[in-house]
């Protein structure tokens, strides 16, 4: 009767995050990651590693800069500036996200070797970004509105409670967008950090893999430090993008001027 | 639609997922982890370096260019084309410093050799081997601070791009080009560094810009007896004339300009006034007389530059994928080549070739005797398409119209409406591995701008990284003939093109 007791009691204890789970609905999780504290402002190094199918590398090197827009918070400014390979040194990518989802972004392009800041115009978020395997919108905070979600199970990855849920966006216009017909996420249940993802691609019967390799909390804020995402065509791996950061620091004083055309043409 | 069916199908078979088959086929799926390799060693081994914050940086480029002419051609001055036409070794070497906090200065200096020259027996100008053979050229060389907190000044060898086209000039007049081998360079190589005084002043989304140029650098145009040289007379000789330009620091060229920068589209206000690249002829100096010879008149006339005042705006807007773009400018003080009929032909000279025209064929009845000055309208319309994964694609189109108009300019060769289109897709491969580029760009005249009656040029190039710096070009360059420039002589001038290039 005793042991019966204490296994209930186990029991009872290991579901109280299930319990807190049962009351959070997918949305309310996705909403929690999407408002996950990531600090006003942040800076960090880039290092980019590019994997061939057959193991070539190549590697990218970027120090980058962000922060929530100074007249509206929910939109962000992020400017990044290439320190290496040596042919695409000192180009620079600056960027206004806005949160409105009917107002375009801005970004520009710096072309050092025309001194030029060119303008891009891009709805299309699907397009490698930098020649990684993640893409533009993996790179920026969708809008929740835009997909469905549903909450497949909880499990374990690496020893730590996840919640599994499926995204499925609600319109054609947002899978073009972002070239994904679906999406399943793997959240930690501690944190609401993703750390892990299953993307279906629109196109070439492929599937992206994200894993978080390397998570650690920086100025109290949860913080990915590795990344990798793995781009397969069944069981065969066509490419992988392994990204490491390093330097990071949020919250710091950087200048208004940081996030300027101004400053995009000066460099670092 | 196909898309959302697809993803419909997905969320349906998902949606029962409470069904214990499905679980496991989502399970066995999601199964793509546990076979994933972590890549921790090359992680490991990548990223130990770039992020260091020196005061200076030495890079640079070592390359290996050549090109192979497909059809047997030769120059207006007999020289021998066909077959290897390039076979260039490069080194360019740059050095960016710091000058204190604010300070910042960099140094780019290029050279090469041509081995093709010395491998094929054919019997090239002076003007061709100078030119075309070796070269040593600093390009950048400037210094570039804050003067207070909002004010930036620039102080040597640079390049200033104004406008927002990105193929043809409209307001992007302050540096020359590097036209050697026409359609070869691309925008990134295109334009010739020139030593300029710049001053940018900044306030909220504007930027005002001062320049002055003391140093009169004009467009590296093939020379006499390369394949490409364009000024014949009418049996389609070379025809080689005197440039006269003006000296560094003699009447620098000035130019200010107002750039707003708006969340969805810019606006830029353009003045200059300057040296105009392309020269005129001036054959003021000709006597004319009955017995007066072509070499008379080849030895009296004379290449100037005109000394033109530009006024013009720019502005691009972005809707969605869209980015479309527009320019207009006014060029006053453009000077023309008037060339009138005469009532006694000189029947020594059979025709003239007026450069930055077309070589008319007068028998000796019209004469170049005079210039005047015009005023010259240009506009650009463009659009550019991002709406593609790893795709762009452009469409720009220029005209440029002769004001005050008459027979005389027609009799010289000019046209009231010159028109140019340029069309340009780029797309990337393999994780932008391998970038794939065409262009062309068609030479008109009336608004009939999807033809080339003046001629085209078409590039289809590939760039493959190799990794590590090292990057492989390959490529071809068709050339349409027509009647105007270079186009009279270049169009057997197509040829296959590579290049392997080592960045530092």
């Amino acid at each position: 009767m005793t042991r019966i007791s204490l296994s209930l009691t186990l029991a009872a204890l290991l579901a109280v995050p299930v319990a807190g789970a049962a009351e959070l609905s997918a949305r309310d999780i996705m909403q929690k990651v999407y408002d996950r504290e990531d600090g006003d402002n942040a800076v960090m190094d880039m290092n980019m590693l590019l994997i061939d199918g057959d193991g070539d590398t190549r590697e990218r090197q970027i120090r980058s800069f962000r922060r929530d827009a100074p007249d509206n918070p929910e939109d962000s400014q992020s400017i990044m500036f290439f320190l290496g390979p040596a042919n695409v040194e000192d180009t620079g990518f600056l960027t206004f996200d806005y949160d409105a989802g009917d107002r375009d972004d801005d970004q520009w392009l710096y072309l050092p070797a025309l001194n030029k800041v060119k303008r891009i115009a891009s709805s299309d978020k699907s397009g490698s970004f930098m020649g990684s395997d993640f893409t533009y919108a993996d790179m920026s905070t969708p809008d929740i509105d835009d997909y469905d979600y549903e909450l497949m199970k909880e499990t374990e990855v690496n020893g730590h409670p996840v919640w599994q849920i499926l995204a499925t966006p609600r319109s054609e216009e947002e899978v073009e967008r972002t070239g994904y017909t679906r999406s399943v996420m793997f959240v930690r249940q501690d944190n609401f950090v993703t750390i892990r993802s299953v993307n279906w691609l629109e196109k070439g019967d492929r599937m992206k893999f994200m894993e978080v390799k390397e998570l650690e909390r920086i100025d109290g804020i949860w913080t990915p430090t590795e990344m990798v995402m793995t781009t397969k065509k069944g069981k065969q791996t066509e490419h992988a993008s392994v990204i490491t950061w390093k330097n990071i620091r949020y919250n710091q004083s950087l200048d208004d001027d940081l996030f300027s055309q101004r400053r995009l043409s000066q460099g670092l | 639609m196909r898309a959302m069916a697809r993803a419909a199908l997905a969320a349906a078979i998902l949606g029962a997922a409470a069904g214990a088959g499905a679980q496991d086929d989502m399970d066995d799926l999601l199964g793509g982890f546990e076979d994933m390799d972590d890549y921790a060693g090359a992680a490991d081994a990548a990223g130990q370096g770039g992020f260091d914050d020196r005061p200076w940086d030495l890079g640079g480029s070592l390359s290996a260019e050549g090109s192979y002419n497909l059809r047997d051609h030769a120059s207006t001055t007999g020289t021998d084309y066909d077959g290897l036409s390039r076979l260039r070794l490069r080194g360019t070497l740059g050095l960016d410093f710091d000058l204190g906090e604010r300070w910042r200065g960099e140094v780019v200096a290029t050279g090469w050799q041509d081995l093709a020259y010395a491998h094929r027996d054919a019997d090239y100008t002076d003007a061709v081997l100078d030119t075309y053979e070796k070269e040593l050229e600093v390009l950048d060389a400037w210094v570039a601070g804050e003067l207070g907190g909002a004010t930036d000044l620039k102080v040597g060898r640079q390049i200033t791009v104004w406008g927002f086209a990105d193929n043809l000039r409209v307001l992007d007049v302050l540096n020359p080009l590097d036209n050697l081998e026409p359609g070869r360079a691309d925008i990134e190589d295109l334009r010739r560094p020139t030593g300029m005084v710049r001053l940018d002043h900044y306030a909220g989304p504007w930027r005002a810009t001062l320049v002055v140029t003391p140093e009169h650098r004009f467009s590296r145009n093939p020379p006499f007896g390369s394949d490409f040289y364009p000024v014949t007379d009418g049996d389609g000789n070379a025809v080689r004339y005197r440039e006269i330009r003006p000296d560094d620091f003699e009447d620098p060229d000035y130019a200010a300009a107002l750039l707003g920068r708006f969340s969805g589209w810019d606006l830029s206000l353009n003045v200059a006034r300057f040296w105009m690249d392309e020269p005129f002829l001036d054959a003021s100096a000709f006597e004319r007389s009955p017995g007066a010879s072509q070499d008379d008149f080849e030895n009296a006339a004379v290449l100037r530059h005109s000394r033109v005042t530009l006024a013009g705006l720019g502005v691009q807007v972005t809707r969605g994928g869209w980015l479309f773009k527009h320019e207009a400018a006014l060029v006053d003080g453009v000077d023309v080549t008037r060339t009138t009929p005469l009532e006694q032909p000189l029947p020594l000279i059979n025709a003239i070739p007026i450069v930055g025209a077309l070589v008319p064929d007068a028998e000796g009845r019209a004469l170049p005797e005079d210039t005047r000055a015009v005023r010259r309208y240009d506009a650009l319309l463009g659009v550019e398409y991002f709406g593609l994964p790893d795709t762009t694609f452009a469409v720009e189109i220029a005209g440029r119209h002769l004001d005050d108009f008459d027979d005389d300019l027609a009799l010289s060769g000019y046209r009231e409406l010159r028109g140019e289109t340029a069309l340009r897709a780029t797309r990337d491969f393999l994780n932008q591995r391998l970038r794939v580029i065409l262009i062309s760009v068609l030479f008109n005249d009336d608004g009939r701008f999807w033809e080339a009656t003046g001629g085209a040029v078409h590039r289809i190039n590939a760039e493959y990284d190799l990794g590590g710096g090292l990057e492989v070009v390959g490529g071809v360059l068709i050339y349409e003939g027509g009647d105007q420039r270079p186009f009279n002589v270049s169009a057997d001038n197509d040829r296959l093109f590579g290049e392997i290039k080592w960045s530092f």
